[in-house]
């Protein structure tokens, strides 16, 4: 029972043939060739397949294809714009933020759908956020550290104005 | 792998109840999907159909309504913690709701699915246990209401028959001087609880004027430690009632002793977290009257 989905992938219209109870993982990765998003636990447990819909972050292992359809998608693929890193992506590299890797994507991607509702996060904030992903290297300081100056220089600036 | 369910997204509920009519319990409702994909990819459940409920209208948001808060059954979690009015009326509900462990799984889930899959360990089901709510379940036969006391009927079971489906909770807006509370302890922040603690509570002159206390993962449903909310009654409030309460609430209970706690564990983190759960409600009350 295939059906043709239509949405936005990171800015850019696309299709795909689907079947619809099929997790978008599988699509995003298998059919569109974009491996940004980890195939890590595949039960929604440790996030590395998270990404963007709607600009809110899922776990893409137990989201349905069939619901894509119409929706905004970004994964980490489409979050640096013009050939310029996301703030996040620069600050995990400023701060050596990452051990294996395998986790990064999501754990950015969490945190970029994270602070678009959160101003001046606490580190408890913080911590509460990337509890809901898994490091399996355990380098979470690192990145509590990235997550930290991203969050204080985007408060910066909109104290600024 | 089994052969994937036929997939159907009606954009009318009177669709989706013909087909639960039709399929029973081949068909399986979809609302957030954050426990059903799961068990699907596992293998745990075979349906020959998925009903989604995700473009079915009127069964999202939160609506004030003759003395009571009408929350649709596939407002999601992260709408219950983050909506002001539920912050501000149902405390009790907004905090077990940013207790939901991931935060993918708060923007996703709902809580209608949460409450109708009753997991050992959500915690949604005790808040709305505590806040007396009251559901509305919708068939091709109709429409019925029931109390979140009648609803939960054993592990992982609920009221619901295979052709029914939860639209929305009503819950009676507490007086104002209400207070309320959810505490829950797992062993890291993002697991289900192993034992959750909802109250609700009002007091008066020093007195207890009314304790509702809802638990959540300690046995295979929440459960209203109703001999707990009895020996608060227009008590004094002082520790010794407090401590009195939680010994009573542990006694009440039936836990279950699983890979993640024993019996006895579980038993003793009921008596710890009824009196901290209590004093969290009285706190946020204090910390409120000081702010007016």
């Amino acid at each position: 029972m295939r059906r043709t989905v239509a949405f936005t992938l990171n800015g850019t219209a696309v299709t795909a043939e689907v079947d619809p109870t099929q997790p978008l993982l599988e699509v995003l990765r298998d059919q569109l060739g974009l491996l940004g998003a980890r195939r890590g636990c595949e039960t929604a447990y440790c996030g590395a397949c998270t990404v963007l819909v709607g600009g809110l972050a899922v776990r893409s292992c137990i989201f349905l294809a069939g619901r894509a359809g119409g929706r905004e998608i970004t994964t980490i693929e489409g979050l640096a714009h013009d050939g310029e890193l996301d703030a996040l992506q620069a600050a995990f590299i400023t701060h050596g933020a990452l051990e294996c890797g395998y986790c990064i994507p999501g754990m950015i991607l969490l945190t970029k759908s994270a602070l678009t509702t959160m101003t001046q996060p606490t580190e408890a904030d913080i911590r509460r956020v990337l509890s809901s992903n898994l490091c399996r290297c355990t380098g979470y300081v690192k990145m509590i550290e990235a997550v930290k100056a991203v969050a204080t220089s985007t408060g910066e600036e909109a104290r600024r104005g | 792998m089994t052969r994937r369910p036929d997939y159907h997204d009606p954009e009318r509920l009177a669709e989706v109840l013909a087909l639960l009519h039709e399929h029973g319990d081949d068909a399986k409702l979809v609302a957030g999907g954050q426990s059903l994909m799961v068990m699907l990819r596992q293998g745990l459940i075979t349906p020959t159909a998925l009903v989604d409920l995700a473009r079915v209208p009127g069964l999202v948001g939160v609506e004030r309504r003759n003395g009571a808060l009408r929350i649709g059954a596939m407002t999601t979690i992260r709408t219950l913690e983050s909506d002001p009015t539920v912050r501000r009326l149902l405390p009790t509900l907004a905090e077990a709701a940013a207790a939901v462990g991931p935060m993918q799984i708060r923007n996703m889930g709902t809580v209608g699915g949460n409450t109708a899959h009753n997991a050992v360990g959500a915690d949604p089901p005790p808040a709305l246990l505590a806040l007396d709510a009251t559901a509305t379940v919708a068939s091709a036969d109709g429409e019925r209401k029931v109390p979140l006391d009648e609803f939960f009927t054993g592990y992982f079971e609920t009221c619901l028959a295979p052709t029914e489906v939860v639209t929305e909770f009503s819950i009676p807006v507490p007086g104002v001087g209400t207070a309320g509370a959810y505490l829950k302890f797992a062993s890291r922040v993002v697991d289900m609880s192993i034992v959750g603690v909802a109250v609700v509570l009002r007091r008066e002159e020093g007195r207890v004027r009314g304790a509702q206390i809802a638990i959540g993962g300690a046995g295979p449903v929440p459960f209203r430690a109703r001999q707990a909310e009895a020996s608060l009654q227009d008590a004094s409030w002082s520790e010794t009632a407090l401590r009195d309460a939680g010994a009573l609430a542990a006694e009440e209970s039936t836990p279950l002793g699983d890979i993640h706690a024993s019996v006895a564990y579980r038993r003793w983190l009921i008596r710890v977290l009824v009196p901290r759960a209590l004093k969290a409600a009285a706190a946020q009350a204090d910390g409120v009257e000081g702010a007016r």
